[in-house]
């Protein structure tokens, strides 16, 4: 047995095996990988969804809600208030039926300076409520929340859900039974408003400094618990979709989504995840494929870390919430009106204010391929891990293969020491290019009065700018392409540093993690040091093409195909430009604002990581070819 | 090696002479043959929040049933680990209700609860039981019962195989409770005893048992789930236990005076109406529980002395007929004296 420092040990069994089997090992990983996650859509692998929380108690309480007539004054008065007020919301009358009400009525002020640029500000105000809880210490909060949308908002109207809140106010208060206050929020600016009131709520920032000016909140309650987002577009609803997925792909707990839907079948109220029921069907290809597009449609909006609600911004301070999405009936659909809507928010907030603790029993990394069954982190991790394995692995072989080498050229005589720190310099280099991709946004704002441009188009101009200028790295180390050993050593560097960095990004956004796995993986298998031209030429166009800007071109391009099918081609490439200059600048502000780390990961991971390959994928091994498949004698 | 030998059998020596001295007091062994003199109860609902209203309904309405068949509060330990009446949840404030019709307030203004919250402990659940309380703990909360002593024991909360939860933090053993039995009848604490439990697995509790003179039942079987009755939509949460409620059913027909047997109480809940099946252990019981009168244990034996002759009570307070003032009076002020708690009878005997 040797030591584990002794070289010879690299020449067992196993190392042997791994060389020999490596490539169709990487290659049943990836494909294992893939058809794994693909499965779990089926019913035969996920599990229903159950309720793991005791406290919640759901649906035992009889529903006593009757304020829906007043709800529909509610609606028709604050229609009219809506008229008059243009843009701005019509805080005066919203604090006054606050005030009848009987609660502790407040006003909110916020600024935002605009990231990009200084001198332009917008204003904001939130109005919220609070209902003290009769019997309790102001110790525990929970929040019923809705945003405000003036007439001229490219949104549809959300005017009932804020009609149903008052209501529903006007019924809580005379109750007796509430142990924890009852926040009603109305907010401002859609997503902004709600991040200004968090943020002052909890006296944090989240985003960049000096960018969201949260202000002074006057009152508060206790620590928010759970929250409800409602956005009702219709005083007659046709059916409610339950909307979860979180600022950087993060989920409410389990419990709080199967509470919402059990209380929505309860009342009767037709609801829907992802604008799909579950359905039963004879085929499991058919309930497969029903469930696999359902869940994909999850993925994909998880994937974008962008919160499709104003509940995904609650997630972040340990807040359980989520959007309950009130769509107008169809013609002949069913429907129901304010009456059921305000029951199932009693049902959910008498649940809720039940619990005894966070929401901590159930699960937090799931993914849901429909209303009623969810697929946990403990299946959905093997598919990813395989697919991280797969890169770890190739790296595992490349590592004994120079070494072998190492061995094979000793025996010949001619032994190149394998340079670690040139590898180890050189992969540094290109990932303080990530930083400066990082950085781009603060330095384009100076870029943008000295190019005398529009501060977007400087963005999407300096960021591709800075893409192509830097696919010359490879020339830049010339002297390295024709040291292979040291490419070798950067490729297994870099196979290392994505097969751990998928896996890392799974356990906080699964979606995230499978969808660039998925993409990048391939790609980055067959990257290697190599002496064929045609070879080298191929895998540098394949490996162009899964670059993260032109990923993100493409994805772009197939969702402006699907959406503007009807279009003429100009039109769908004027189009998918200005979606994908809207696309990138989005997320940079996202990550300044709210402190989506979706920019950050790419730039500081990604765009580097790729760079590595580049770099290697122009590597010359054709002085120095491995000694076994050798033309040239000493 | 014959040294080793010499004390092994030393050490079994020692113990035969050892057990020889824990033989029980003749006189105690006859007496415990004879009728209880006396009643205690130890009703217990171990379990905490809201989401167990249930238990503490279970444990009420236990009290509520021993209580008008006459065991005295002088003679009922409750223990509760949590105040549902002011729970804010409760939108009935102040009451306890066992069923939805909300017919009986089992909360009512005559409950007295002897350990509340967080004073629902192991150790002071074994303490009680054993008599091996702190000196200066109050009378109420203290197990006075004797040799003469019936003793009903009611467990309500959530158990497991071979366990009873105690609050969220801890658990008794069976082993644990059986030990604690095994001290009272040592220390002559008891003459028989009730075990009565309404937990999940419940029967695993008493399984352990090897001191005379009990009869345990148990509302499920190792294994089985104990379930809950119904739901009070009103207040929102389950109410009551399954057991418990056909149990409750049972002595809401027993009078002080019925002769209705323990017997009968044993088959109380049969598997269809509780789910789960109820456990009865009898092999440690002397008597036939068909022969017992169910006031044995949930009834009460006042002791009746007689006297042969009328004592002298003394007048407790002298009845002075307030004269009108003056100022002689003003100048001699009234002697004040404490009243003797309770007339002595035995003064003169």
């Amino acid at each position: 047995m040797g030591l584990l420092t002794d070289p010879s040990s690299g020449h067992g069994k196993l190392t042997k095996i791994l060389l020999r089997f490596y490539v169709p090992l990487c290659v049943l990983l990836y494909i294992a990988g893939v058809l794994w996650f693909a499965a779990l859509a089926s019913p035969l692998v996920n599990a229903s969804t159950y309720f793991s929380e005791n406290a919640l108690l759901p649906g035992l309480v009889k529903s006593t809600f009757r304020e829906d007539k007043a709800a529909l004054q509610y609606f028709q008065e604050l229609e009219d208030e809506a008229g008059k007020y243009g843009d701005s919301i019509p805080y005066p009358w919203l604090l006054a039926k606050f005030r009848q009400i009987g609660l502790d009525s407040y006003t909110h002020n916020f600024t935002l300076h605009s990231p990009l640029n200084p001198n332009e500000t917008f204003q904001g105000k939130n109005v919220y409520g609070i209902l003290r809880a009769p019997r309790a210490s102001s110790t525990e909060a929970l929040v019923l929340t809705a945003p405000y949308r003036p007439p001229s908002s490219v949104h549809s109207t959300t005017l009932p859900s804020i009609a149903i809140q008052l209501a529903f106010a006007k019924f809580a208060v005379r109750e007796k039974y509430w142990a924890k206050d009852i926040i009603f929020l109305i907010t401002d600016h859609e997503q902004l408003g709600i991040q200004a009131w968090l943020e002052a709520y909890h006296g944090v920032s989240c985003g960049s400094e000096n960018t969201l000016d949260h202000g002074q909140l006057r009152g508060r309650a206790g620590a928010i618990q759970a929250a409800i987002n409602l956005e009702l577009h219709s005083v007659r609803i046709g059916h409610v979709d339950l909307k979860i997925e979180g600022l950087n792909g993060q989920l409410p707990n389990l419990d709080l989504f199967n509470l919402a839907a059990r209380i929505c079948a309860k009342e009767g109220i037709f609801y829907t995840f992802k604008e799909r029921t579950a359905t039963f069907s004879k085929s499991p290809y058919k309930e497969w494929w029903h469930y696999f597009k359902n869940m994909m449609s999850m993925v994909a909006t998880q994937a974008t870390g962008i919160p499709n609600g104003n509940h995904g911004l609650f997630l972040r301070f340990g807040i359980q919430a989520l959007t309950v999405e009130g769509f107008q009936e169809t013609k002949g659909g069913s429907r129901v009106g304010l009456l059921s809507m305000g029951r199932v928010i009693e049902g959910v907030f008498r649940s809720m204010n039940n619990l005894l603790e966070r929401f901590h029993q159930s699960f937090f990394f799931y993914i849901l391929p429909s209303s009623d069954r969810y697929i946990s982190i403990g299946l959905y991790m093997p598919a990813v891990c395989m697919l991280g394995a797969a890169l770890i692995i190739r790296a595992c072989a490349k590592w004994c293969q120079i070494q072998e080498n190492q061995q094979a050229w000793k025996d010949k005589g001619r032994y190149h020491k394998t340079s670690y720190r040139e590898a180890i310099v050189l992969f540094l280099i290109l990932h303080c290019i990530g930083a400066l991709f990082i950085t781009l946004p603060q330095s384009v704002k100076f870029l943008s009065k000295f190019w005398a441009l529009e501060i977007t188009n400087t963005i999407l101009i300096a960021l591709i700018g800075n893409s192509l200028a830097f696919l010359s790295v490879p020339y830049m180390f010339g002297e390295l392409r024709n040291c292979p050993q040291s490419l070798n050593l950067l490729c297994i560097f870099s196979l290392l540093e994505l097969g751990t960095t998928i896996i890392c990004l799974s356990m906080n956004n699964i979606s995230l993690g499978i969808i660039c796995g998925a993409i990048i993986v391939p790609f980055a298998l067959i990257i290697d040091v190599t002496s064929s031209k045609g070879y080298g030429l191929l895998q540098k166009t394949l490996w162009l093409l899964v670059h993260p800007l032109v990923v993100l071109l493409g994805m772009v391009f197939i969702i402006t195909c699907t959406m503007f099918s009807q279009d003429r081609a100009k039109d769908i490439v004027f189009r998918t430009i200005f979606a994908y200059r809207d696309a990138v600048l989005f997320s940079i502000v996202d990550s300044m604002i709210y402190g989506n780390w979706l920019y950050s990961v790419i730039g500081a991971i990604f765009i580097p990581n790729w760079l590595c390959f580049w770099v290697v994928a122009f590597g010359n091994s054709a002085d120095i070819s491995s000694p076994s498949k050798s033309k040239k004698t000493d | 090696m014959y040294f080793s030998q010499i004390k092994w059998i030393l050490t079994v020596f020692c113990m035969i002479i050892g057990l020889e001295a824990a033989q029980l007091d003749p006189t105690f062994v006859e007496k415990a043959k004879k009728g209880h003199t006396n009643n205690w109860a130890v009703l217990v609902d171990t379990s905490r929040f809201w989401f167990n209203y249930r238990h503490v309904a279970n444990v009420l309405s236990i009290y509520r049933s021993v209580k008008r068949l006459g065991i005295p509060d002088s003679q009922i330990i409750l223990m509760i680990a949590d105040d549902m009446a002011c729970n804010p949840r409760n939108p009935r404030p102040a009451t306890v209700f066992n069923n939805a019709n909300q017919h009986i307030n089992v909360y009512g203004d005559d409950v007295e609860v002897d350990y509340r919250g967080y004073e629902v402990t192991v150790e002071n659940f074994v303490r009680l039981l054993t008599g091996r309380l702190p000196p200066g703990t109050p009378r109420s909360k203290q197990l006075l019962s004797d040799e003469g002593s019936n003793v009903l024991i009611y467990l309500t909360g959530h158990g497991g195989d071979g366990f009873l939860k105690f609050q969220d933090s801890e658990e008794i053993t069976s082993q644990e409770m059986a030990d604690a039995l095994e001290q009272m009848w040592q220390k002559q604490r008891y003459h028989e005893v009730f075990f009565m439990i309404d937990t999940c697995q419940a029967a695993s509790m008493y399984e352990r048992f090897y001191s005379p003179n009990i009869l345990a039942v148990g509302s499920s079987m190792v294994g089985e789930d104990s379930l809950s009755h119904h739901v009070d939509p009103a207040i929102g949460v389950y109410i009551i236990d399954r057991y418990t409620y056909y149990a409750l059913e049972f002595l809401e027909e027993v009078s002080p005076q019925s002769n209705r047997s323990m017997g009968e109480f044993l088959k109380v809940c049969p598997k269809s109406a509780c789910i789960s099946t109820v456990g009865v252990r009898k092999d440690l019981f002397l008597r036939d529980p068909n022969a017992v009168p169910i006031t044995d244990f949930f009834g009460s034996v006042r002791p009746v002395k007689m006297l042969e002759s009328v004592p002298d009570v003394p007048s407790i307070i002298n009845t002075v007929i307030p004269q009108k003032s003056t100022r002689k009076a003003e100048k001699t002020p009234n002697k004040y004296r404490y009243i003797p708690p309770f007339p002595t009878f035995y003064s003169e005997l």
